[in-house]
């Protein structure tokens, strides 16, 4: 290099290479000095992590990869990623970079999928009737926070039975859980976690589950991450319109707190957020803030419906407005996944898997499109960010 | 571009300020040319520009470049603070898109130069503070790095390879699929 370049300069420079990962990887080995740089946690923590590809369980074999950042030479081989753990475990969520892994006993596991770190969780303080058995019927959300040299995690935890929900927090800088915290759900009989994929998400101090009957199950975090503070069901007043089950919760922003959630019904990729609702009182409904067209997007979206788990149709004994007649048509895609910052929607169809970058001028990917993926009837796939240094 | 300014900005503007270079060239530039530069801005305000400017960092090759550069976006910068308070005219829209466009390949004209050249800016750029300098000559070198092996890396900026075989391997050992 022909001027010398001081230390703060080249790290200018790093800064502004593309976020493919090959990129930072390749500059990491040209010398020393550029690999003390560039592999410096206090220099990652700078960068937009690159979203490497998705996890998605694939009983009764071990869960399997699917990457999505590209074409050679950015396309991570899925035998990068050699040694799951056991077999009978299912990926329940991940979050920046690790998986969290379950069985049907509500044990827990977090995999580091890059340094292949196991790091397991103690079993919950949440038991059911039995006092053991859940059956993966429990929603489960890890939380991770933004700085990637930050590698303590938290696992929340909550299950729903005979019209009481139950949730705790486990942190790892502590390696315990948090007392367990209760609240009554009243009897309806669909205010359960049907099934440990159900979506949950973080988003401001709180983490989100969508019951069965569409409420939200919240357990509020304190700050510090030292324990919750109370769990609560929330009630958006407008929630049956909403999606039809075909959702998934989000972030409205990176490292935002507000809630949103993503729906697809009929042709349309809706993206809602949760709001104080006019009238005040502490209502809240679901707040319309963009619709994605489909049909533009995803080929043929109007000819190849995703009939699946869906094509029930509902029966309301009342007079349908337009709302409920695109409720009533069959998706085009199922929505299988979020990334944690809610810039990425990831839509299954019968032809395979595709990734829709949520910015301004939306984008598609098809990430998959194997006989392999089309088969399995998957609901939720779960986004895997790192860096390869 | 729009001449919206009153007597006094035109006065303002028309202030001019003396820089030195290392081999002790002049420069005579305007007030809102150098005031591109944090650094020389921060000197006008502290009042110690009398006699001119020596920057004992940036040769007059280099400097005459960095000037180059500013006198464009100061034109630039001036237009857009002209224009903003007619923002719903159409007219002036078109105006402004077409600058920035020539402002774009003005840009693209100026980062045609030899790799020693482009970070003799990007150190001329940091000691000013100018950002908008900083940030292209930086992007420049960021993108030139893009989809390169180490290998051709180091050749683009004559680096010696320094790792050892053996930490070569090591990193090479789980991450082969970028190398392909």
């Amino acid at each position: 290099m022909a001027p010398f370049v001081p230390d703060d300069l080249l790290l200018q420079i790093f800064l502004r290479l593309p976020p493919q990962p090959s990129c930072l990887l390749r500059a990491s080995l040209v010398c020393k000095r550029w690999r003390s740089l560039v592999a410096d946690p206090r220099f990652l923590r700078h960068l937009r992590v690159p979203l490497l590809g998705v996890f998605l369980n694939n009983p009764p074999a071990r869960p399997c990869f699917v990457p999505a950042s590209g074409d050679p030479p950015d396309c991570v081989p899925v035998s990068r990623f050699h040694r799951p753990p056991l077999l009978s475990w299912l990926i329940c969520a991940s979050c920046r970079g690790l998986l969290l892994f379950c069985d049907n006993a509500a044990r827990f596991l977090v995999w580091d999928p890059l340094t292949n770190a196991e790091h397991s969780v103690p079993a919950p303080p949440v038991r059911d009737s039995d006092g053991h058995a859940y059956h993966y019927r429990f929603g489960a959300v890890l939380l991770r926070g933004d700085d990637v040299t930050d590698t303590s995690f938290r696992v929340t935890v909550a299950f729903v039975q005979a019209g009481v929900a139950v949730a705790a927090v486990y942190s790892s800088d502590t390696g315990a859980w948090s007392e367990a915290y209760h609240v009554v759900t009243a009897q309806a009989s669909g205010s359960i976690i049907s099934w440990v994929e159900t979506p949950g998400a973080a988003a401001g101090d709180a983490v989100y589950w969508l019951l069965g009957d569409e409420r939200l199950l919240s357990l509020e975090l304190h700050g510090g991450g030292d324990g919750p503070r109370a769990l609560v069901v929330v009630e958006p007043r407008n929630a049956w319109r909403v999606h039809g089950r075909n959702a998934k919760l989000m972030r409205t922003t990176p490292g935002g707190g507000e809630l949103g959630l993503a729906a697809v019904t009929g042709a349309a990729l809706r993206l809602w957020a949760l709001e104080e609702a006019s009238g005040g009182g502490g209502a809240v409904s679901w707040t319309l803030r963009r619709t994605v067209l489909l049909d533009a997007l995803l080929p043929g979206a109007r000819m190849l419906r995703c009939p699946d788990r869906f094509g029930e149709v509902r029966s309301l004994a009342l007079a349908l407005d337009d709302d409920d007649r695109e409720l009533m048509t069959p998706p085009c895609a199922r929505i299988v996944g979020v990334d944690e910052d809610g810039a990425v929607v990831f839509l299954r169809r019968m032809d395979g898997l595709f990734m829709l970058a949520l910015e301004e001028t939306p984008l598609v990917k098809q990430i998959s499109e194997s006989y392999y993926i089309m088969h399995k009837k998957f609901d939720a796939v779960y986004p895997f960010t790192g860096f390869f240094l | 571009m729009a001449s919206a300014g009153s007597g006094d900005e035109k006065a303002a503007a028309a202030a001019m300020i003396t820089l030195i270079s290392s081999d002790n060239e002049k420069f005579e530039v305007t007030e809102a040319t150098a005031t591109l530069s944090q650094t020389i801005r921060h000197m006008i305000e502290d009042g110690c520009t009398d006699g001119g400017v020596p920057l004992p960092n940036v040769t007059s090759k280099i400097l005459a470049r960095v000037i180059e550069y500013c006198k464009k976006h100061a034109t630039a910068a001036a237009g857009e603070e002209g224009s903003s308070s007619s923002f719903s005219d159409a007219a002036f829209l078109e105006v402004d898109r077409a600058f920035l466009e020539e402002l774009e390949e003005f840009d693209d004209a100026f980062l045609e130069v030899d790799r020693a050249t482009l970070f003799d800016l990007i150190l001329a750029a940091n000691y000013l503070d100018i950002k908008g300098l900083l940030n292209l000559t930086c992007q420049k070198v960021a993108d030139s790095v893009k989809g390169k092996t180490p290998e051709q890396i180091r050749e683009m900026y004559n680096i010696v390879n320094d790792l050892t075989p053996e930490e070569e391997a090591e990193i090479r050992r789980e991450t082969q699929w970028a190398f392909e």
